[in-house]
């Protein structure tokens, strides 16, 4: 099955997300309801029992593309199998009073991811860009460190592709 | 970006709108994991495709995430 990963290193490539600006987040949804994840707005309903995980994706970001991957994979092997994972697009975010409505007291929005976290309905945890990245790569079983090495090396390799 | 060094380097915080950088005078850029180019974030106008390609120098290209992007003729 095709990895979020994969969705990233497609639409970099191109050319046809770079003549369609909505291609992106067309296959975005689709991936996410491949692999299981739901997708959130403001209105849905926030889970009143559990412990519930909303994370806002970049899908231009190879490191947050990376993440959603680390996800499937450790829900996979069962780490952190008890979260419910919810997903939104932070480019539907306009303004910081756009992410208020989604994620709380995360302040001004500089980096991606954004997560926050709730227990039993109830908010107890907001984080953004590395931060937010090593929290929940950690709950399922990596770590932001192995993801930019993930990344930094596809990079590496594409580069080399190039030129070699 | 104070502490960032590297021989010979400049490093700069600029607006995307208006890059502080010559017409015609970059040899390549690099860009890596930006929001969607010519739109608007919480943050403002992001990375402008016009500015990169203003900046460039005829033969320079644009490497977006490690991909040949644009090549100026």
């Amino acid at each position: 099955m095709t990895t979020f990963f994969d969705l990233f290193a497609q639409n970099a490539r191109g050319p046809e997300s770079w003549t369609d600006p909505t291609w992106l987040d067309r296959e975005f949804l689709a991936a996410l309801r491949r692999h299981g994840l739901a997708y959130w707005r403001p209105g849905d309903a926030i889970a009143s029992s559990g412990e519930r995980l909303l994370l806002g994706i970049a899908p231009t970001s190879g490191y947050d593309m990376r993440l959603l991957d680390v996800i499937v994979e450790g829900h996979r092997q069962n780490n952190g199998q008890k979260l419910i994972v919810e997903v939104f697009n932070m480019w539907e975010c306009t303004s910081d009073s756009e992410y208020d409505r989604r994620v709380p007291s995360l302040g001004v929005v500089f980096q991606s991811p954004v997560a926050g976290h709730w227990i039993d309905g109830r908010w107890t945890r907001s984080e953004q860009g590395f931060y937010a990245r090593d929290w929940i790569a950690k709950l399922f079983g990596s770590s932001s460190d192995t993801i930019t090495g993930y990344v930094t090396h596809w990079r590496e390799a594409q580069m080399a592709t190039r030129e070699g | 970006l104070q502490q960032w060094s590297w021989p010979a380097t400049t490093f700069f915080v600029a607006d995307n709108i208006r890059l502080p950088i010559d017409d015609d005078s970059i040899d390549v850029v690099y860009t890596n994991s930006l929001p969607p180019f010519d739109t608007v974030t919480s943050l403002g106008p992001t990375v402008q495709t016009n500015e990169i390609l203003r900046i460039l120098k005829a033969g320079g290209c644009w490497i977006n995430n490690g991909i040949l992007h644009y090549v100026k003729p």
